[in-house]
């Protein structure tokens, strides 16, 4: 069988960050394969590691030594404003706090990445349109984001991550300010997305999104390793 | 020729006129209110230490708008220069008396026969008057421009303030904002854009609220002074000053905040 192409790849990657002239290790020899298609989920404890592996990945964070490879380009290779613009068309963000502009409706959040991008008004609107019947918010689209429920919220957010088609989505802790019934729902959302194709990288303290198909992955101190029986 | 008599006539109110020919007057319109008196009233007027004598209101005016005379209580009337002479008992006792020109007549000439003609007169063009009775009020106009410099540094100041909180409240936003892939010059037009539709928006408040505080400000001081005078006026020019003065701190405050929100990365600016 053939092997899908490799989305991002991290090697040796290690991440230490200076504090008061103290160095504290966030990322310790990481070593990993994300393919098209994958749904991966890392797990951890506060301050494991996760969130910076994601920073990473995702080339908002430059490594201090290994590599990590996006879309085969490295991306301690790339200036400040290819990364950037790589991110834009490659890679897809959901945060734990949703960060949606709140003076915008959620169609043009959804909207927001593809203006940047450049689309015309006319296949912006129907693609964040389309988006948000996808994630389930046909009838909120006209809704501010002070308008939604927390739940809501994060459906737009990720149809935002969606807009460009990207290559990868990374989420973090997506469900980590919802209540147990909403984050089921997200994840659920999450599933349905991996299984129309879309490569998640998802951390998360949340077992809901580490429900099959995902490949787990537990990170302790910086490192990180397939959970038993992975 | 008419004249201005101040201060020195005494006026009291003796009923409706009667059928020998009066001397008439005019009676400033505040003075004819306090009096009760209204044209057609027959007044009795007594210079100091003089005779009295009887005059017919022959009509009300309005004083003159002159700020140096608005506070004033004093009560004015408009007489001939004959009858005023009469009633002084000297003749050439006379101050002070303005003459109208038509459209076009020759200034300097008339100052000059007006020299020529009364010795010892001396002739000014009113200008020349209102100039030299004005320095008080061009003090006062400098107090205000000293107070609109320190209000609008405080303005500027506290929409500084204002964009550096909002900054402070949205580098979470804008953290998040780079990372899905905005450019940093997105991220400043959109600051920029923000702060400078700010100024705008409060220069335009401020004008509305400037330009209705000085309408209730007339109203209020015009009735307490029976005047039309304009005690506070935002004129074109003023709007012009205060639009290009909020411009230009928009700007700058707007270069100042999208800089703060781009130079950092979005690590950084997730930092508390």
């Amino acid at each position: 069988m053939k092997m899908k192409p490799v989305v991002v790849e991290a090697r040796d990657l290690e991440r230490t960050y200076r504090r008061d002239s103290v160095s504290v290790p966030a990322v310790r020899g990481v070593s990993l394969s994300v393919r098209e298609g994958d749904y991966i989920a890392v797990l951890g404890l506060s301050g494991s590691g996760k969130s910076t592996l994601l920073n990473l990945l995702g080339g908002i964070d430059l490594p201090t030594a290994g590599s990590v490879h996006l879309l085969g380009q490295d991306t301690r290779r790339l200036s400040d404003r290819d990364l950037t613009r790589t991110r834009l068309e490659h890679v897809g963000f959901v945060f734990q706090r949703f960060h949606l502009l709140p003076a915008l409706s959620a169609q043009e959040n959804v909207e927001l990445p593809m203006a940047e991008l450049g689309a015309g008004r006319r296949e912006r609107t129907a693609r964040a349109r389309e988006l948000l019947e996808y994630v389930g918010l046909a009838q909120r689209i006209e809704h501010r984001p002070g308008e939604l429920s927390g739940g809501e919220m994060q459906r737009v957010a990720i149809a935002r991550a969606l807009a460009n088609r990207p290559a990868l989505v990374l989420a973090d802790e997506p469900t980590g300010e919802l209540d147990v019934h909403t984050g089921g729902e997200i994840a659920q959302l999450f599933r349905k997305l991996n299984a129309d194709g879309t490569t998640l990288v998802v951390v998360t303290h949340d077992p809901a999104l580490a429900q099959p198909p995902a490949a787990v992955w537990e990170m302790r101190d910086g490192t990180i390793r397939p959970r038993s029986g992975e | 020729m008419i004249i201005i008599l101040t201060a020195l006539v005494a006026l009291a109110s003796v009923g409706d006129a009667q059928d020998s020919p009066l001397p008439e007057l005019l009676l400033e319109a505040r003075t004819a209110r306090t009096l009760s008196l209204d044209p057609g009233d027959t007044v009795w007027v007594a210079s100091l230490g003089s005779a009295e004598r009887r005059f017919v209101v022959a009509g009300t005016y309005r004083r003159p708008a002159d700020p140096s005379t608005v506070t004033l209580r004093d009560y004015r009337a408009i007489l001939h220069i004959p009858d005023l002479q009469d009633l002084l008992g000297a003749r050439d006792r006379v101050d002070r008396f303005s003459v109208s020109l038509r459209p076009g007549a020759d200034r300097n000439a008339v100052m000059a026969e007006i020299d020529r003609l009364a010795f010892g007169a001396e002739a000014h063009a009113s200008e020349e008057v209102a100039d030299a009775a004005s320095e008080t009020f061009r003090v006062v106009s400098r107090f205000h421009r000293a107070l609109a410099g320190i209000t609008i540094s405080g303005s500027a100041v506290f929409l500084l303030c204002l964009v550096v909180l909002k900054i402070e409240e949205r580098r979470l936003e804008g953290a998040a904002m780079r990372e899905i892939g905005i450019s940093r010059r997105t991220l400043f037009l959109w600051t920029f854009t923000e702060t400078l539709a700010m100024a705008a928006i409060g220069t335009a408040a401020g004008l509305a609220i400037g330009w209705a505080g000085s309408g209730v400000i007339n109203a209020y001081f015009r009735h307490v002074y029976d005047t039309t005078l304009a005690f506070a006026r935002v004129t074109p020019e003023l709007a012009l000053i205060v639009a290009a003065i909020g411009t230009l701190t928009g700007v700058v405050i707007g270069v100042f905040t999208g800089w703060q929100m781009v130079r950092s990365t979005p690590l950084r600016l997730r930092e508390p």
